[in-house]
């Protein structure tokens, strides 16, 4: 979200804020995970991507993010208020438009895989695409 | 169904920060952070329930 009122607004202090504030709690959850799975013998859950499962890959990105967050918040002339915010360009819109399809995308998944009720805690199939026997 | 209620949420705060106005979409960025630390304590202390 930090980036898109970024796009929308210009930079301020307060965006890069609520980026670094979604990273913080997108590690923690990915640590929580982790932990779940730090046993050694344990073989983690779901398939791996370059040797890292999603959790592990999760906590990377996270992780990134709060460094790269804090490097731009080094440079202070992003601030300086000189009148009306430049709207965000072509790109930046697509950008945009992307991140909240593929958020979308998620909302559709998790209730496929779901459906109304909690979660399985090893979902193998979708809930709601079983046909009834 | 809260995960599909998070990601729901989330979808609506990016549309807002995009269109709506900026202190709207903080206040509602707020309240979904909120949401996802307390789904995390709901089920952080959750037993694994998996065998491999």
């Amino acid at each position: 979200m930090g980036p898109i009122l970024n796009v929308r607004f210009g930079s301020r202090p307060s965006h890069y804020a609520v980026s670094l504030l979604a990273a913080i709690a997108g590690a923690a959850f990915a640590t929580r995970q982790i932990l779940l799975h730090i046993m050694p013998g344990d073989p983690g859950y779901g398939s791996a991507l370059l040797g890292y499962h999603y959790y592990s890959w999760a906590f990377i990105g996270s992780a990134l993010a709060i460094i790269a967050l804090a490097a731009v918040l080094l440079f202070d002339e992003q601030f300086r208020d000189d009148g009306k915010p430049q709207p965000g360009g072509a790109f930046a819109r697509a950008a945009v438009w992307l991140v909240i399809a593929l958020t979308a995308l998620n909302v559709v998944s998790t209730l496929l895989e779901c459906g109304f009720a909690a979660c399985p805690d090893n979902p193998v199939a979708y809930k709601l695409l079983k046909r009834a026997p | 169904m809260e995960f599909t209620a998070l990601f729901l949420a989330v979808a609506v705060v990016m549309v807002v920060a995009g269109w709506g106005t900026r202190a709207f979409a903080l206040a509602l960025f707020s309240a979904t952070l909120l949401a996802s630390i307390v789904t995390y304590l709901h089920h952080a202390s959750d037993v694994l329930k998996l065998s491999f």
